[in-house]
């Protein structure tokens, strides 16, 4: 293969980029799937509450001093 | 210095450094060596204090020369959970965003131990910010996951898993843990040290991390359940700089508690035939043949049936995302080190206000069901985990639910912090070579009752006693 000037500027300029991309944590797409999960486990959480039936006098559990 | 001293009781080194037969300065310096040596090979370690701790020490050696005596804990060297503030050393609640964190003030409960003569040695790992925001592997630290001191490839279990390698390792006289929903049982259990959750409120959280302002509890992990006696005596009162401070103090007094013969034990026989690992279940129904013997009976009983996992998650997952809203909006969040963790606090902004008002509201009806069913029992026990030390590798948000099971007590952790009830974890065996301990439950304020049962068990077993192969 004939190395031109213009592919040899080409194979140059990429090789930082690729150890970048192979440096970032983890892709966005598992970062989505992390964000999704959590927000499915807080569903499921809201369904299981909304199954509790609660008297209409009840307060909150939080205790407030002055 | 010889390994019996570093893995004896705060009594029995309280002992020996009054009759002068060991200084604060050998014992700080034994301490401080076997820290800076084990702690990073297990991950324990996040900041030791050597020069402070040995000043210190010098101290309290000249308090002993001329008898000015300040309580069972002088002379003892302790570490405390990263969580906790210590003036102009960096707190880092284990999580890289704050990896440089400094606060001018110190925590009301470290200063408490050091005003009665304890040595602060070091600052102990942790999972990072608590794990508030559901994390997915045992890794989830700035410091790397807590190795088990009987099994380096076992997780110490979380949060407090520096705490519970230390103290487990005879790196640390005792230390200090947090619990919001088992972070003090559960690095108990899996290491196999005395762990106790004080009643929510007794203990001040001034200067600590704040994860759920509702939940979140101190407590002490020790060797046996008369040390937690001990420094639970001189951590609990009132503080104004606790919002949460109950203004209660607490004497370690079991001798003024209730005659254990009188006191009626409630447990789930399902735990122990079902719910347990296979290989569990012998040294469980051992240790319930010795609780039997302690008590006044043993009765069947069962938890009100409520979705405890649902309310702690709906309630922490709300309180921490308010608490680090500006970590989250930062996008700062990203550097955690578990990335489940990070979009977990990340969709806590958008709980609905109804959900998280849901769940305190379902909490009353909680609380209430607990008053009911104390009344007929005193205390509560169960396996304070139902498996082993999980494996540093292993993904830890696997559903164990199984449809059709029976319950059990297996909700107790949740449900006792719900309810804001103390509970001490007890060592009671081995399963596949790792420690295994069930969890006494009592009423609010019930300390001395739970360390007097716990006390009584210790003085029948001694698997409380055993060291890993460190």
């Amino acid at each position: 293969m004939k190395l031109t000037r213009r592919s040899l500027f080409a194979a140059v300029t990429a090789a930082p980029l690729i150890a970048v991309a192979q440096e970032a944590p983890q892709p966005s797409s598992s970062r989505d799937e992390d964000l999704k999960s959590a927000r499915e486990t807080m569903a499921n959480n809201a369904a299981l509450l909304a199954k509790v039936e609660v008297p209409i006098a009840t307060e909150p559990a939080f205790v407030f001093k002055a | 210095m010889a390994d019996d001293l570093l893995y004896a009781t705060i009594g029995e080194l309280n002992a020996k450094l009054q009759k002068r037969e060991v200084s604060a300065v050998e014992l700080t310096s034994a301490y401080l060596d076997r820290l800076e040596k084990l702690g990073p090979q297990h991950n324990a370690l996040a900041l030791s204090f050597r020069k402070a701790a040995l000043k210190k020490a010098k101290y309290i050696d000249r308090d002993f020369k001329i008898e000015r005596l300040r309580g069972p804990l002088q002379g003892i060297p302790f570490g405390v959970k990263d969580l906790l503030a210590v003036a102009g050393s960096p707190t880092t609640w284990g999580a890289k965003p704050y990896a440089t964190q400094v606060f001018d003030e110190t925590a009301t409960i470290v200063k408490k131990l050091e005003s009665t003569g304890a040595i602060l040695i070091g600052k102990l790992a942790m999972v990072e910010l608590a794990g508030g925001g559901g994390y997915r592997y045992p890794s989830a630290s700035l410091t790397g996951p807590g190795l088990n001191p009987w099994n380096r490839e076992r997780w110490t279990g979380g949060s407090s898993s520096g705490s519970g390698a230390a103290v487990a390792a005879g790196m640390v006289g005792f230390a200090l843990g947090s619990e919001t929903s088992g972070s003090i049982l559960t690095p108990s259990a899996y290491c196999g040290v005395t762990g106790l959750r004080p009643t929510y409120g007794l203990v001040s959280r001034a200067g600590a991390m704040a994860l759920s302002w509702t939940l979140d509890k101190i407590g002490p992990m020790c060797r046996s359940a008369q040390d937690c006696g001990h420094v639970l005596a001189t951590i609990a009162g009132g503080d104004r700089g606790d919002p949460a401070s109950a203004g209660k103090s607490f004497y370690y007094a079991p001798q003024y508690a209730r005659d254990i013969k009188e006191v009626r034990i409630g447990f789930a026989p399902a735990d122990y035939d079902v719910l347990v690992e296979p290989s569990m279940r012998a040294a469980f129904n051992e240790a319930l043949t010795v609780i039997k013997g302690i008590g006044n009976g043993i009765v069947e009983t069962a938890l009100p049936d409520f979705p405890y996992s649902a309310l702690t998650g709906t309630i922490i997952t709300a309180e921490a995302a308010s608490i680090f809203e500006q970590l989250i909006t930062s996008g700062k969040v990203d550097e955690l080190a578990d990335q489940r963790q990070a979009q977990g606090l990340r969709a806590g902004l958008e709980i609905p206000a109804k959900d998280y008002l849901k769940a305190m509201r379902i909490r009353t009806l909680v609380q209430e069901a607990f008053r009911e069913l104390f009344g007929n029992t005193e205390i509560l026990v169960a396996p304070a985990r139902y498996t082993t030390a999980t494996k540093i590798t292993d993904p830890l948000d696997r559903s164990t639910n199984v449809p059709g099971r029976p319950k059990g007590m297996s909700g107790l952790i949740a449900a006792g912090n719900l309810a804001g009830l103390p509970a001490l974890s007890l060592p009671c065996g081995f399963a596949d070579g790792l420690p295994i301990a069930i969890q006494l439950v009592g009423r609010p304020f019930s300390e001395n009752l739970l360390l007097k049962v716990g006390a009584e068990f210790q003085a029948r077993t001694d698997w409380h006693r055993r060291r890993p192969p460190v």
